[in-house]
């Protein structure tokens, strides 16, 4: 079953388009991710699926509901949204924070206290419900605004940019959670900027640029298909470099020489190494290093739309 | 209801929590209290005079005693008048009052006695201090004359033959009566005269000096200020945290969201109202006209003033906006309403303007009620333009409301 389908989604401000007819489907269990720089959309196309903007035309069926025209009230029990701002209140207690985001969903104290104890198993924020939220840091206050959206447990969870602001560990952490959620049966959507966390926690990617989506799949398949090829860089003592090149090149491989290594482009590297070794040391040009370096998402934007992820960022 | 009633509980743990509100909903308005008590109040005293009594007799030990009485004045005794001049003019006194030698004997003898007076050249220190000398002088001789006057009756026959003819005692009495005080000027407080508590018992005729002003303040306060602020506030946060986004996504209703602002709005005036009243009542201890009257005024006021506070968060363009708009709005109302000081004492134009603000209105209104004792009367009127005013501002926030909790 379809957990979102989205068809022809346009918004317009002040006649500039945020989005532009964007098109895509999310299976129910799947983690999918928003690809995108700043400005691509991404956050404007989560509102509109959360309910919170309209947009100027197009369609978006949740569970194949309408989720436009159709009844808000009931398509707003299926989802949780978690965007880039914590949305909590300051001056209240992370407990008094959930205590009313479950009561605007309508849960009552025991189902509240069952779903925070089992929420708690996998966010850690046990000692920080006594304290106000205004006291707490970026990352403390993004761990209870992620209990707060999936307090009701959403068959649809829609997390804008959820790791901003996260040390690498933290991330990790909280990528765990994401699998475990799905694990669970929910269906994920999130936008990110960061190209590993797109490639290693979702299941289909969808890169925006400018309000479009330019690429959509498997992060595998896009890497394959619009990625650079892997390459493998070969280290040796510099007296040897040329002996090196004359080896791989005398076995049929273009090299690139760069200032302490040689490169080869290759589809299938880990399989190629050992015989480059083999090769290598048979005619005395022992490598002292070899890496293979994987073509990246941020390979795949930048081929796509001929800019880096990381400069647009 | 549940998320109307829990979205007013979350607003009013929120509302209380914050320091700048509780200074505003109740330091602030007890501060004014304080300080208008203090300005208009009528036990202190107000004037230090030094006082140069060269006279030993008995008419002017009498004098100090009786002017010593009246609150008005604290008489610091110098033996010398330059002594006396120059704690006037250090700044430490407002004036200096000699009694001369032979002051005493030339009363009790029969003949016209003199006092000195200087005052501090402040002009609005001189005024007050000279009309409030000889306010006490005449009212001192008054009651002079009225002693000699007796002391005289004890003496006199019981006819008089003259050449006009024979006068009775009597009408002898009655004729120099009239010579002693030709017009009597009588002061009734009006408050006074329609006062229906018998605990309501008012020693002044000023409205300054009522009491029950205070009471009046404490709430209309809490109904002009609390009730816009509390609201505009309730509905401007919501964006300036970002959490209107996680209502919205919640299977609240958009009209749940602004019953439950209303409500918490509702809740915070109600108890900072009971909070000031209460305080007022054990600080100053009030005379005042309790009335149930008074009740459909404050819910019709609080309504008014919650709908301004809507409407001033759903027109202003960020949540800053809203808040300085509707403390300005606030503050200008406050001193216009006659909460501070009376209607009459602003400027033509202001006055036609406050008298077209309902809560001039819920005020006069009140102190009506309050301070006057007055009955249904002094009611219908204000409540009627209170609930027109409430109704016209809440239809027009609940108008707008739609397009404030979409985000554009």
């Amino acid at each position: 079953m379809l957990a979102l389908e989205v068809d022809s989604l346009t918004k317009i401000y002040d006649s500039s388009k945020v989005l532009d007819s964007v098109s895509f489907k999310v299976n129910e269990g799947e983690i999918f991710g928003l690809l995108g720089p700043n400005g691509a959309g991404k956050t404007t196309l989560m509102e509109i699926l959360s309910g919170i903007r309209d947009p100027t035309s197009g369609a978006v069926k949740i569970f194949d509901m309408n989720a436009i025209k159709g009844n808000r009230k009931e398509i707003n029990k299926l989802i949780g949204f978690n965007p880039q701002e914590t949305m909590l209140y300051d001056d209240l207690t992370g407990m008094e924070n959930l205590e009313f985001i479950a009561s605007l969903y309508h849960m009552d104290r025991s189902t509240f206290k069952s779903r925070l104890e089992d929420l708690m198993s996998l966010i850690d924020v046990k000692n920080l419900l006594k304290k106000r939220v205004g006291k707490l840091s970026g990352g403390q206050k993004r761990r209870i605004s992620i209990i707060a959206s999936i307090i009701h447990s959403p068959k649809l969870l829609i997390l804008d940019e959820p790791t901003v602001g996260l040390d690498p560990d933290a991330r990790r952490d909280f990528w765990k959670v994401i699998w475990k959620l799905r694990d669970r049966g929910s269906t994920i959507i999130l936008s990110t900027h960061y190209m590993e966390e797109a490639d290693e926690l979702c299941d289909r990617v969808a890169i925006m640029e400018s309000g479009r989506i330019v690429a959509i799949g498997k992060p595998e398949d896009l890497k394959r298909k619009y990625g650079d090829k892997s390459k493998i860089f070969i280290y040796t003592k510099l007296k040897l470099l040329d002996d090196a090149d004359l080896t791989l090149r005398g076995i049929g491989y273009k090299t690139t020489r760069m200032a302490d290594s040689l490169v080869i482009e290759e589809d299938s590297p880990s399989e190629l190494v050992p015989y480059l070794i083999s090769e290598m040391s048979r005619k005395g040009v022992q490598p002292e290093r070899i890496e293979i370096r994987n073509p990246t998402l941020e390979d795949v934007f930048l081929n796509l739309t001929g800019k880096p992820l990381v400069e647009v960022i | 209801m549940n998320a109307p009633i829990q979205m007013a509980k979350k607003d009013l743990l929120s509302f209380f929590r914050s320091k700048s509100t509780i200074f505003w909903t109740l330091a602030f308005p007890l501060m004014m209290m304080l300080l208008f008590s203090s300005m208009f109040g009528g036990s202190s005293v107000m004037f230090k005079v030094a006082l140069v009594n060269e006279d030993s007799g008995i008419m002017s030990s009498v004098f100090v005693k009786a002017l010593n009485s009246t609150n008005v004045t604290s008489l610091v005794p110098f033996s010398n008048i330059k002594e006396a001049k120059n704690y006037v003019m250090n700044g430490r006194g407002s004036a200096v009052l000699v009694i001369p030698k032979g002051f005493s004997n030339n009363l009790t003898s029969g003949l016209a006695a003199t006092i000195y007076f200087y005052s501090s050249e402040d002009p609005q220190v001189k005024m007050a201090i000279t009309s409030m000398i000889k306010g006490f002088v005449d009212a001192f001789l008054e009651e002079y004359r009225e002693r000699m006057f007796s002391i005289m009756i004890q003496h006199m026959p019981s006819e008089v033959k003259t050449e006009a003819g024979i006068f009775t005692k009597e009408q002898i009495v009655n004729f120099m009566r009239m010579l002693i005080k030709p017009i009597d000027v009588r002061a009734v407080s009006l408050a006074k005269s329609s006062v229906t508590s018998k605990t309501a018992n008012y020693r002044k005729t000023s409205y300054w000096k009522a009491e029950g002003h205070w009471v009046t303040m404490m709430l209309a306060y809490s109904l002009i200020f609390s009730g816009m602020v509390s609201s505009a506030a309730f509905l401007s946060d919501e964006k300036l945290w970002g959490t209107v986004k996680r209502i919205l996504v919640s299977p609240v209703s958009r009209w749940s969201i602004l019953i439950g602002k209303l409500l918490g709005s509702l809740a915070v005036v109600t108890i900072s109202q009971i909070i000031l009243v209460a305080l007022t009542i054990l600080w100053l201890r009030p005379q005042v006209n309790w009335s149930i009257l008074s009740i459909p005024i404050i819910i019709a006021g609080d309504l008014a003033s919650i709908g301004i506070g809507f409407l001033v968060a759903e027109l202003s363009p960020n949540p800053k906006a809203a808040n300085e708009g509707v403390i300005t709005i606030g503050v200008m109302i406050q001193f216009i309403s006659g909460l501070y000081f009376p209607v009459s004492f602003l400027p033509g134009m202001l006055r036609v303007i406050a008298e077209a603000v309902p809560f001039t209105w819920a005020v006069r209104a009140l102190d009506g009620l309050l301070v006057f004792g007055r009955g249904l009367e002094a009611v219908w009127t204000p409540v009627l333009y209170l609930i027109v005013t409430a109704i016209v501002l809440t239809s027009l926030s609940v108008a707008l409301f739609p397009k404030w909790a979409r985000i554009e």
